[in-house]
């Protein structure tokens, strides 16, 4: 497992369970320990359509491929994500210092990334950050864009 | 073409695989310079060109990536030649 990206900047991993964030104690991290809140502003839709004689289903996500199908359950939004706990926890290294900007690969923080114009919006995953001393600055700034790149 | 914006899977409107999109810097479209290459803009981080999509057909995006697989692309979640799917080719 790498410990930097290609542009050098130290990984910081996120643990999501009690017994990964002990184990990463042990192992001499000091866990950053924060509350997994889900934001209202995060959402994705979906609808069923089933066939009526097999009775077979589809999962939709987009409004323009539904166009003449009846649906088992019409378009509803849902926040999309799962989270083995209510908590998780960055492994902050014990020789980071104030400044020191890192890669934070799995964000406990909600922040949308991208915004559909059919009302979904996605949640960043990864992005940098400068530690402050006692917790990160994240550098991305939310805005409502729909693109995508990679 | 069909985008899966969980998986960030890119697939023709076949279902055929076109790639994986993943930008580790997050670099936004809107602060991308213009370049010469009418269909995209340049990433000075990886010194490439990003491809714009919107401005492809399947075939000739299909195409494109199997003489570049590594070809950076840009996916506009609204744009008229794309629909959003939750499938990806491991169902």
């Amino acid at each position: 497992m790498n410990n930097k990206t290609p542009k050098g900047l130290r990984i910081i991993r996120t643990a999501r369970t009690e017994q990964e964030i002990n184990n990463a104690a042990n192992k001499g991290f000091w866990p950053l320990v924060k509350p997994v809140i889900p934001s209202p502003k995060i959402k994705s839709k979906y609808a069923i359509v089933q066939h009526p004689i097999t009775g077979k289903i589809e999962v939709i996500g987009d409004f323009r491929s539904s166009q003449g199908m009846a649906k088992a359950i019409d378009f509803t939004f849902y926040y999309p994500h799962h989270f083995p706990s209510p908590f998780a926890a960055y492994l902050i290294p014990r020789d980071i210092q104030p400044g020191e900007t890192v890669w934070i690969e799995d964000l406990i923080e909600d922040i949308v990334k991208s915004i559909w114009n059919q009302g979904d919006a996605f949640r960043l995953e990864s992005c940098e950050a400068v530690w402050n001393g006692v917790d990160f600055d994240i550098q991305f700034e939310e805005r409502h864009t729909s693109n995508m790149t990679g | 073409m069909k985008y899966n914006p969980f998986t960030k899977e890119l697939y023709t409107d076949n279902q055929n695989f076109i790639k994986k999109l993943h930008c580790p810097l997050n670099k936004q479209w809107e602060n991308l310079s213009q370049t010469a290459h009418l269909k995209g803009r340049f990433c000075d981080n990886c010194e490439r060109t990003i491809i714009d999509t919107a401005l492809f057909t399947d075939e000739d995006l299909s195409q494109l990536m199997l003489n570049d697989p590594h070809t950076c692309l840009k996916v506009d979640l609204n744009q008229q030649n794309l629909t959003i799917t939750y499938k990806s080719n491991e169902q």
